[in-house]
C-alpha cells in the first residue's frame, strides 16, 4: 500500500484546476469584476438613474469617466449598476434551474416507470417550445421586473439539468456499488443522495457555470428587445438597447461599448472557467 | 443432515429483451429455469457453470436484487419473494452478498470507514461511537490496518478492496452470505488469502454460504456440496468429493476433464465439448444440454429429464436419462 497520503478526488481536481491557466485567469477576472461592481459604487458616488447635469451624450471627462448617455446619465455608474443586476439575474436564475432540474432528473433516472415517463416527456415538451418566444409572451403577460425575469429564466432552464442528470443517473444506477448499496440495506432516498448524487454532480457543476453565462445573455437579449429590465434601472442588455440606432452606434460609442465589453468579458470568462472545471474533473485529460 | 436454512423452490427468472410497441414482452432470456436447491445451516454450497449460465442471477435473485419471475425462496420459513420492499430490506441484516468486482462495488466517493460503516448506518444500529468501534474491530478481523480507514477505495489493491467488501458484508453478522465470484477479479497470488479469510470468518461466525464461481478448483477448495449449472438449470448436485470423483452428468464430466492438470505426463482421455452454449433467449427443447451431448437420443430432445437422485445416502442428484450409460462412461474416463 502507498504510504503517503493521497488527496481525495475533489482536492485533486482543485489542484488540477489551479494548473489550468486560462481557467485561473478567467476566475481572477470574474472575482475582480464582481468586486468592482459591488465596491466601486461606494467610491464612485454618482446616481446611475439621474441626470448628471452635463448634458446629453457628454464625452468622457474627468468627472464622468465614460461620459453620459442619451438622457444625460453617467454611463460608468450605469454599467456598474447594470452589472450587478445582470450578474444577479445570471446567478440566481441558474440556481433556480439547477434546484428544479437536478431532483427531477434524479427521480426520473432512478425510479424509472411512471416518474420517468412523466418527467422526461415533460422536458421534451418544454424543449420544443422556443424559450425566447415563451419568455416574450410571459414577460408581456406579467409586467417585467427583476424578480420575474429571474423566475422565468430560472424556471425555463430546468430541462437541460433534468436531462443531463437523468442520463448520468441511468449510467450510475447500473454500477455495482449502487446494487451493493441496496444489498447492504440502504433505503432508496439515501442511495440517491449518498451514492448517486455525488457521482453525477460533476457535469451539473460544469453545466451550472455555462448556465450563468447563458442566463446573462438571455437577460441581455430580453432587455435589448425592451422586455427585460425596465428603465430607469440599468442592465447591460438595456444599455445596449439604447444604442439601437446608427447615430449612437457611430458617434457616441462611449454609451454602449463599455456595457458590450463587460458582457463579452463576463460570458467568455465564465465559459473558460467552465471548460477548466470540466478538464480538471476529467482525470483522463492531462493538465 | 443439519437444519435447513434456505430452500429455493422452482425458481425462475426471465429477463425481457424485446418488447412490443405496447410494452408486451416479445422475447425473454431465461437466465434461471426451475431451480430447486436446499441449503443447510453452516455449509458452503458451490455453484459452478460457464459464463452466462445464470449462476450470478441465481445469487442476486436470492437477495432480491433482481426479482424472480416465479418460484419461492424460503429463508427459515419465510418466502422472500412475498416480502414487501421494507420487509426485504430488514431481511438484508441476515442475508448479505460479496460481489465479484471489488473495483466496481465500492462507492468511489466514500472513505473505507464510511463504506464499512454503511450497513450500521442504514439500519441505525448503536451510537456513533459504538459504530466506530464495530468498524475498527471488523477492519482488524479482515486484515485492514485501522490507520488506513480514512482513505478512499481507489488507494487500495484489489485484494484489500475485497477485504473491505467482506468487512462490510459481515458487519451486521448475517447468517447467510452469497459470494458471487469473490476472487475472480483478483490476482492469483491474493486469491488464496481472500479464500482463507472467507473460510475462517465463515467458521467463526457460523455462516452459511453460497459460493458462485466458474473456477472449479476454487469451488472445490471452499465448498461442501456443489451444484453444476448449465443454461439456467441445475444439472447435477452432489457432495464435492462425489462430484469430482464420479460425475454423472455428461456436462459435469466434460467440465471435470477440462480442469488443467499440472502433470506433463497427463493425457486428456475425453474429447472436449464441441460447439457453443446455445442462447438462453431460445434454449433447446427437452434437455438443454442435448445439442452438445455425445450421448443424446431423440428422447433427450423431446422431454427434459427431472433432477433425480442417484444415491440417497450421499445426496447425489443429476438430471439425465441415461445414468447407467453414464456411470459406465465415467468408469471409462
Amino acid at each position: 500500500m502507498a504510504k503517503e497520503k493521497k488527496d481525495s478526488y475533489l482536492k485533486d481536481a482543485f489542484r488540477r484546476l489551479k494548473r489550468h491557466k486560462l481557467a485561473m485567469i478567467s476566475l481572477a477576472v470574474l472575482i475582480i469584476e464582481v468586486l468592482i461592481v459591488l465596491i466601486m459604487p461606494l467610491f464612485y458616488k454618482v446616481d446611475p438613474n439621474a441626470n448628471a447635469g452635463v448634458g446629453f451624450y457628454a464625452k468622457p471627462s474627468a468627472q464622468h469617466l465614460l461620459g453620459t448617455d442619451q438622457v444625460g446619465r453617467d454611463v460608468l455608474a450605469r454599467v456598474l449598476s447594470g452589472g450587478r443586476i445582470s450578474l444577479l439575474i445570471g446567478f440566481l436564475s441558474s440556481i433556480i434551474s439547477m434546484v428544479l432540474g437536478v431532483p427531477l432528473g434524479l427521480v426520473a433516472g432512478y425510479y424509472k416507470g411512471a416518474f420517468e415517463q412523466i418527467i422526461m416527456r415533460l422536458t421534451e415538451i418544454f424543449q420544443t417550445i422556443p424559450t425566447m418566444v415563451l419568455m416574450l409572451v410571459l414577460v408581456a403577460i406579467f409586467s417585467p421586473s427583476v424578480p420575474l425575469l429571474i423566475a422565468i429564466i430560472g424556471v425555463l432552464g430546468w430541462t437541460g439539468y433534468a436531462r443531463l442528470v437523468y442520463s448520468s443517473v441511468l449510467a450510475v444506477s447500473q454500477k455495482e456499488y449502487v446494487e451493493s448499496a441496496r444489498a447492504i440495506g440502504e433505503k432508496d432516498r439515501r442511495i440517491l443522495v449518498k451514492y448517486i448524487l455525488p457521482n453525477v454532480i460533476t457535469p451539473v457543476l460544469i453545466s451550472f457555470t455555462f448556465g450563468i453565462a447563458g442566463a446573462i445573455l438571455e437577460e441581455s437579449g430580453l432587455s435589448f428587445l425592451g422586455l427585460g429590465v425596465q428603465m430607469p434601472q440599468a442592465s447591460w442588455g438595456n444599455i445596449l438597447n439604447s444604442a439601437r440606432n446608427i447615430t449612437v452606434l457611430s458617434a457616441y460609442a462611449w454609451c454602449w461599448i463599455p456595457a458590450g465589453v463587460a458582457l463579452v468579458i463576463t460570458v467568455s470568462a465564465i465559459n473558460f472557467l467552465g471548460d477548466g472545471i470540466r478538464d480538471a474533473l476529467d482525470t483522463s485529460i492531462k493538465i | 443432515m443439519a437444519e435447513e436454512i434456505l430452500r429455493i423452490e422452482d425458481l425462475s427468472k426471465e429477463f425481457v429483451v424485446k418488447k412490443s410497441l405496447f410494452g408486451k414482452p416479445q422475447q425473454t432470456l431465461k437466465a434461471v429455469s426451475h431451480v430447486n436447491l436446499t441449503i443447510y445451516k453452516g455449509e458452503t454450497i458451490g455453484i459452478v457453470g460457464e459464463s452466462g449460465c445464470g449462476k450470478s442471477t441465481l445469487g442476486r435473485t436470492i437477495l432480491r436484487l433482481v426479482d424472480a419471475t416465479s418460484g419461492h425462496i424460503w429463508f427459515k420459513g419465510t418466502d422472500l419473494n412475498s416480502l414487501s420492499k421494507e420487509e426485504m430490506r430488514q431481511m438484508r441484516r441476515k442475508i448479505q452478498i460479496v460481489f465479484q468486482d471489488p473495483y466496481a462495488s465500492l462507492n468511489p466517493r466514500a472513505t473505507v470507514r464510511e463504506l464499512i460503516r454503511g450497513p450500521l448506518d442504514a439500519f441505525e444500529i448503536g451510537t456513533p461511537k459504538e459504530r466506530e468501534e464495530e468498524v475498527e474491530e471488523m477492519a482488524k478481523r479482515v486484515g485492514i490496518d485501522v490507520d488506513y480507514l480514512d482513505r478512499y477505495p481507489h488507494e487500495f489493491s484489489g485484494g484489500q478492496r475485497q477485504r473491505i467488501v467482506i468487512a462490510r458484508a459481515l458487519i451486521l453478522k448475517p447468517e447467510f452470505l452469497v459470494c458471487d465470484e469473490p476472487v475472480s477479479a483478483l490476482d492469483v497470488s491474493v486469491r488464496s488469502q481472500v479464500l482463507n479469510l472467507l473460510k475462517d470468518l465463515q467458521k467463526q461466525m457460523n455462516l452459511t454460504c453460497i459460493f458462485i464461481s466458474h473456477d472449479l478448483s476454487v469451488v472445490k477448495y471452499v465448498s461442501n456440496r456443489i451444484a453444476v449449472m448449465y443454461l439456467g438449470h441445475v444439472i447435477e448436485l452432489a457432495n464435492k468429493d462425489d462430484l469430482y470423483n464420479e460425475p454423472l452428468h455428461p456436462y459435469t464430466q466434460a467440465l471435470m476433464s477440462a480442469i488443467p492438470e499440472p502433470d506433463v505426463n497427463h493425457k486428456r482421455k475425453s474429447r472436449p465439448l464441441s460447439g457453443d452454449v446455445p442462447s438462453p433467449i431460445d434454449p433447446p427443447s427437452g434437455c438443454v444440454f442435448h445439442t452438445r451431448c455425445p450421448y443424446a437420443t431423440d428422447r433427450c430432445s423431446m422431454n427434459a429429464p427431472e433432477l433425480a437422485c442417484a444415491d440417497n445416502e450421499k445426496g447425489h442428484y443429476f438430471s439425465c436419462y441415461y445414468p447407467h450409460v453414464l456411470s459406465k462412461v465415467a468408469d471409462y474416463i
